[in-house]
């Protein structure tokens, strides 16, 4: 009887410690990209952008109540709707709008969020870009995910071209002046000085 | 006595359950509060200016440190490691000579249990380093080439010389400037050379690219030191005022350069924050602390005649 009991606390005990070494708690915004880093730069970037990146496009942010926010109070918006990167001051958001293009230059176009209010009008990118938006903006990619920095810096280009070719391309080639667009953009806001100037936007989807 | 036995037998199956839990963090033999700073070179006065500053930092914290030149050598790195892992340091904050040659180093340091962060260059694996807190050369490269674009007008030939081969602070700035740069046709590069960050070689380099390419109207250096040398090499050629100089950095000179409207450009990195960072990382992980991001990324800001003002050799005003 004794024996039976010995043997059932002890496989209750190994039983308990085998189930800890196997659980890792870790918070969910510490998880890793689904697709997988150890992948090369440019198919890591292209599987990013189809499985991850159009999903997170619902999460965007309305563009005027973050115009109001970063007026008001640029550290709380900052806080509660954007993605940053290491040390520095620039914040990435994902933003959503609807308006009026009011003028159409070579890399550039001019949209009206409410017609006759200067404060909202803000530049969509038509022309090429080179910043790392796209692959901030989620937060889901970090520098620690790439053995090598370079592959990191790859995975921007990447991304870059992606948009490039599947938005900015379609897009530039419908503007015309007095349209109404509805777009999700990405931003990117100097938390030095969050409210300076017109907001410039990279488009990642646009409908007429 | 069977009941003796069966307490001994749980109580030694609890230890090994405790120990485990603790992830081995109990286990560590406290070492002394010295840090060691490692710099691939103390004859560049970034690399003096990033050690000097580790070194106060660790100070200000309690800390007594050393600083080891490697002299751009992974042996003589190997041989500071050496040293550094019999004397007890607590730390090992890192600058590495080579992204390759020295994960050896990063590798045996863990294996002794002694930390390395890294500052402004990296190691090209992962799991080795408690920390490495990076310069992020590829974007601000990429900021000075669209200053580069718009100051050139889009057009012209130009020269770029390289840092040393096999860095890759060499490869990500080349690669983030050219990733704006090669959009632009009109922008053709005609020469393409290592001066191994030296201010000399840059002098010498663009001197000889000067005769074979005069009618260049602009360079592009992997650091301030050879975009200073490369400027020296112009006025002696007396093509100052023609040949737009770009560089990256951050130095003393270069920014009182710009100012003079000598140098055109810079990135400006922040020595004084990665090895202050480093430090901290460092204190932290002596205090216990044990989960650290892998990688942080420091941004570059962009230094010209506009915005120079705001900035001063290392950093920000």
């Amino acid at each position: 009887m004794k024996n039976s009991w010995i043997k059932y606390i002890v496989s209750m005990v190994i039983a308990a410690l085998l189930l800890y070494n196997s659980v890792y708690i870790r918070k969910l915004d510490a998880k890793p990209a689904a697709v997988s880093a150890t992948a090369l730069p440019g198919d890591f970037a292209e599987q990013f952008w189809k499985n991850e990146f159009k999903v997170f496009l619902d999460s965007a942010v309305e563009l005027t109540q973050l115009l109001s926010m970063l007026k008001t109070d640029p550290k709380e918006a900052t806080t509660s709707f954007s993605k940053t990167q290491g040390i520095g001051n620039t914040a990435y958001f994902l933003v959503k709008g609807e308006g009026i293009i009011t003028a159409v230059s070579t890399d550039d176009v001019l949209v009206a969020l409410q017609p006759g209010d200067d404060n909202a009008i803000v530049k969509i990118n038509t022309g090429l870009y080179f910043g790392n938006a796209v692959r901030d903006v989620t937060g889901k990619i970090s520098m620690g995910d790439f053995d090598n920095t370079m592959d990191y810096n790859t995975v921007s280009s990447t991304l870059n071209k992606i948009v490039q070719e599947q938005v900015i391309k379609p897009f530039k080639s419908k503007v015309v002046k007095g349209a109404n667009i509805q777009f999700i953009a990405c931003a990117e806001v100097n938390t030095a000085q969050p409210d300076t100037g017109m907001l410039n936007l990279l488009p990642v989807r646009v409908n007429f | 006595m069977k009941k003796i036995n069966l307490i001994a037998f749980l109580l030694i199956l609890s230890s090994v359950f405790l120990f485990s839990a603790c992830n081995n963090a109990g286990s560590e033999k406290k070492k002394a509060k010295k840090m060691a700073i490692v710099v691939s070179t103390l004859n560049n006065p970034w690399f003096v200016y990033l050690a000097e500053t580790a070194a106060a930092k660790a100070k200000a914290l309690g800390y007594e440190t050393k600083i080891f030149d490697s002299q751009n050598n992974t042996a003589t790195e190997s041989d500071n490691f050496e040293n550094i892992l019999v004397s007890d340091y607590c730390a090992i904050l890192f600058n590495p000579t080579d992204a390759d040659g020295s994960v050896a180093n990063v590798k045996k340091a863990k294996e002794a249990g002694v930390p390395v962060f890294c500052m402004d260059r990296e190691i090209n694996a992962k799991g080795f380093a408690t920390s490495q807190i990076l310069s992020d050369g590829f974007s601000g490269s990429v900021e000075i080439a669209k200053y580069f674009v718009e100051v050139l007008n889009k057009k012209g030939s130009y020269v770029e010389l390289l840092g040393i081969t096999g860095d890759n602070n060499t490869k990500a700035r080349s690669a983030g400037f050219h990733s704006v740069v090669d959009n632009y046709p009109e922008l053709k590069m005609v020469a393409q050379q290592s001066a191994d960050f030296d201010r000399n070689k840059g002098m010498e380099v663009m001197e000889s690219m000067l005769q074979a390419h005069p009618d260049i109207v602009g360079v592009f250096c992997g650091n301030d030191a050879m975009a200073m040398g490369a400027y020296q090499a112009l006025v002696g050629a007396g093509k100052e005022k023609t040949v737009k100089v770009f560089g990256f950095d951050g130095a003393e000179d270069a920014v009182k350069s710009i100012k003079e409207n000598k140098l055109t450009a810079t990135g400006m990195q922040f020595p004084k924050i990665m090895a202050e960072t480093a430090a901290q990382y460092a204190h932290e992980y002596y205090n216990g602390k044990r989960d650290f991001e892998e990688k942080i990324p420091v941004a570059v800001e962009l230094v010209t005649a506009k915005n120079v003002d705001n900035y001063m050799g290392y950093g920000k005003k």
